[in-house]
């Protein structure tokens, strides 16, 4: 008997033992951040953040899959990372789930003055601000100017309707866009005052205007081809046989690589609204784990006092082409000149920042389905979106 | 001496022989002639050896040219040719395979009924143009211009190729290129639209076939291979599928023109390396199938990016994810 109880307690040591020699000791002064950025953006970030916090050793890590990673990685602070750079739309998933650190706690006073609203709007959920923005995209409407000249150029949606008209035939199209992807649809449907989802996490609050935005929408698609793919969107462009399209600022790098003479201009308002067409925008920045926040607290505080100054701003867009979310970085003379940024930063004053509620996750599928209907399928515009409306509030329930 | 006598006969011989060679290369060029029935317009001409050597790259051929007021239309053909197919109103109507003899003007009468009778007379007294080598010219145009025209000549002599301007009216278009031929010896080209109303500047070009592009402010690009098929270096694409996919080929085509990588359905057999199958792909293809089971299970359509490498893992019919690095 006492051998027994003399094994057991010997197994017990052992095993305390070793649940102590896999705890990580916590060194403050190193920081792990998780990106999915391109290569220019974390060098550029990785250098500056060398220079301007020398005695924090910052280890950029890329990830394929982050949220997915950080879903099951997130409250386990041996696995995850100190801090991530992403878009602001999983915010709401991150928050819900209680890893993220609020952001102004960590910031000094007003150090957030000078960002531009619509990014620090992006970046709340639930009142709470839960990423510090570094820059922000948003759609573009882009021209071949060898094609659409100037004079031609839509300032609305009915002068880009017969500039389609006139200019879509012999395997050329006028303007193509991912008309049945909900990404680019939403342009139209904020352009007739409609939303795919509320604040409050409503889907299509306007129903109205939802349905306005799917109807007026459908004759443009008619002189579009039938695919809706970025591929085809980018060949067709890229190779001279689109003179217009809406696409993101990650198609400029290569329409200017295959010699296309570019042109960039205000997106087209909608005459029966005035309004313009409207894109979602995604503001990337950096969220702060909770793990980091609370036992890396001086590291995590100097390295975002530092991304928070106008000059990494600067760096990213010239580095990159990313439009800062520091409105200061705009009088820089060199952002100035760059007529990508400065067109996505007008952009910035009309763009709707993507939703980042958890609700948002499923509206991208029905959307989806709702696009297909109407646009590919030929379905009734007011029979499709019942039914989507439907598909909407019983996948949001499930989600209670 | 029998030996070196031997050997200056060789040498005679081998120069005998060599005009003959230099001869097959350059080959012989002999009028086809065709009458047509009323409502045959634009006539095409396409011939072939009895071995199938082609006398032209595509079907319908060679645009046949009105011998003055004869009636009958001319196109010259090689030397070798022995069969053809006269056709009109874009191949909407045609002949069957006529027989004819090498290397003879052959003068093809076509009755209403679509018979034949060939003969190796002169059926008309116009005389019959001397060959010139041609070359072909394409255009892209704006899509304002219904009416296409390619006007050509020789600078800085000034002999134009056609007669009046604006000169030879260009064929095709319904994928946006349309064709003319010219004579080798023009080195100046104009393309214009709609009747002359619009038109380049004047454009140098080599005596050669030719792409030129023009866009809607009326600048142009030259270009001597087809850009259409610009040489896109290849791309693999690899792939992974579940297990019960036996010998996993691939389709790949363009969007949305349709052109297919690969000539039959379910396309190039994929090699397995190091747990992936591989294939090799045109860089300009955009969309992509991976199946299994000689195509009897497959994925939907994959819309890939053109000109890189892809990594595809199929988990079913209905679920596959498409990356750019191996995941």
């Amino acid at each position: 008997m006492k051998r027994i109880l003399a094994i057991l307690l010997i197994a017990l040591l052992a095993l305390s033992l070793g649940g102590c020699s896999a705890r990580k000791e916590v060194d403050a002064s190193k920081l792990v951040i998780w990106h999915d950025k391109e290569d220019a953006v974390v060098e550029a970030l990785s250098a500056y953040l060398a220079e301007a916090c020398p005695g924090i050793e910052v280890t950029f890590e890329k990830k394929t899959s982050l949220t997915d990673s950080l879903k099951l990685v997130g409250n386990d602070p041996s696995a995850a990372p100190d801090m991530f750079i992403f878009a602001h739309d999983k915010v709401g998933v991150f928050a819900e789930m209680d890893i993220l650190a609020p952001i102004e706690p960590l910031l000094a006073e007003d150090a957030l003055a000078n960002h531009l609203p619509m990014t620090l709007e992006a970046a709340t959920y639930g009142g709470t601000l839960y990423q510090l923005p570094l820059y922000f995209e948003t759609l573009l409407f882009l021209y071949n100017e060898r094609y659409m000249l100037e004079g031609s150029v839509p300032a609305t949606t009915e002068e880009l309707y017969q500039y389609m008209q006139a200019n879509t035939g012999r395997g050329r199209y006028g303007f193509v866009e991912q008309h049945s992807t909900a990404y680019y649809a939403a342009a139209w449907i904020h352009g007739f005052g409609g939303e795919i989802i509320s604040a409050n996490g409503e889907p299509f609050p306007d129903a109205e205007a939802v349905q306005d935005a799917l109807a007026y929408h459908k004759k443009f698609v008619e002189l579009m081809p039938g695919e809706t793919e970025y591929a085809t969107v980018n060949t067709l462009f890229l190779e001279g046989k689109a003179d217009s399209t809406i696409g993101g600022p990650w198609m400029v790098p290569s329409a200017r690589e295959a010699g296309i003479s570019l042109g960039i201009a205000p997106m087209p308002v909608v005459d029966e609204t005035g309004l313009a067409l409207a894109p979602y925008s995604g503001v990337q920045g950096v969220h702060v784990l909770k793990f980091a926040a609370e036992n890396k607290e001086d590291s995590v505080r100097a390295v975002l006092a530092a991304l928070v100054e106008p000059e990494i701003g600067v760096t990213l867009a010239l580095a990159s082409g990313c439009a800062p979310a520091n409105a200061l970085c705009y009088d820089d003379a060199a952002v100035a000149e760059d007529e990508m940024v400065q067109a996505m930063r007008a952009t910035a004053e009309i763009a709707v920042p993507m939703p980042n509620i958890p609700e948002m996750d499923v509206m991208w599928t029905v959307v989806s389905d709702l696009l297909t209907d109407v646009n590919l399928s030929g379905r009734d515009v007011q029979e499709s979106f019942d039914d989507a409306l439907a598909q909407a509030q019983n996948l949001i329930a499930n989600m209670q | 001496m029998k030996k070196m006598l031997l050997w200056m006969l060789s040498a005679v011989l081998l120069l005998a022989a060599l005009p003959v060679s230099l001869a097959e290369e350059d080959a012989e060029m002999v009028p086809v002639l065709a009458q047509v029935p009323d409502g045959w317009e634009n006539p095409h001409l396409w011939a072939w050896s009895d071995d199938g050597a082609n006398a032209f790259d595509a079907w319908p051929g060679e645009a046949m040219q009105p011998l003055g007021e004869s009636g009958w239309y001319y196109a010259y053909v090689p030397g070798f040719v022995q069969n053809a197919i006269v056709s009109a109103n874009d191949a909407a109507v045609q002949t069957e395979g006529v027989v004819i003899e090498a290397g003879k003007a052959a003068w093809i009468a076509i009755a209403d009924d679509l018979s034949c009778t060939v003969s190796y007379e002169a059926q008309a007294d116009e005389a019959i143009p001397e060959y010139v080598e041609m070359f072909t010219v394409h255009a892209y145009v704006p899509l304002a211009w219904e009416t296409v025209n390619l006007w050509a000549w020789s600078a800085p002599d000034g002999t134009n190729a056609f007669e009046a301007w604006p000169g030879e009216a260009m064929s095709g278009g319904e994928d946006g290129w349309f064709t003319a031929e010219a004579p080798a010896w023009v080195n100046s080209i104009i393309v214009s639209g709609n009747e002359g109303e619009a038109q380049t500047e004047d454009i140098a070009i080599e005596a050669q076939e030719v792409w030129v592009t023009v866009y809607n402010d009326l600048t142009y690009e030259v270009a001597y291979e087809d850009p259409e098929q610009a040489d896109v270096p290849d791309i693999t694409i690899h792939a992974q599928v579940p297990a019960d996919w036996a010998e996993p080929c691939c389709w790949a085509w363009s969007a949305p023109d349709g052109t297919n990588a690969y000539a039959a359905w379910p396309g190039e057999p994929m090699a397995e390396e190091d747990g992936w199958y591989t294939v090799q792909a045109p860089g300009w293809i955009n969309s992509v199938i991976i199946n299994g089971n000689e195509g009897s299970v497959q994925t939907a359509d994959l819309s890939v990016e053109s000109g890189v490498d892809v990594w595809v893992v199929v988990t079913d019919a209905q679920n596959a994810s498409v990356t750019y690095e191996a995941p």
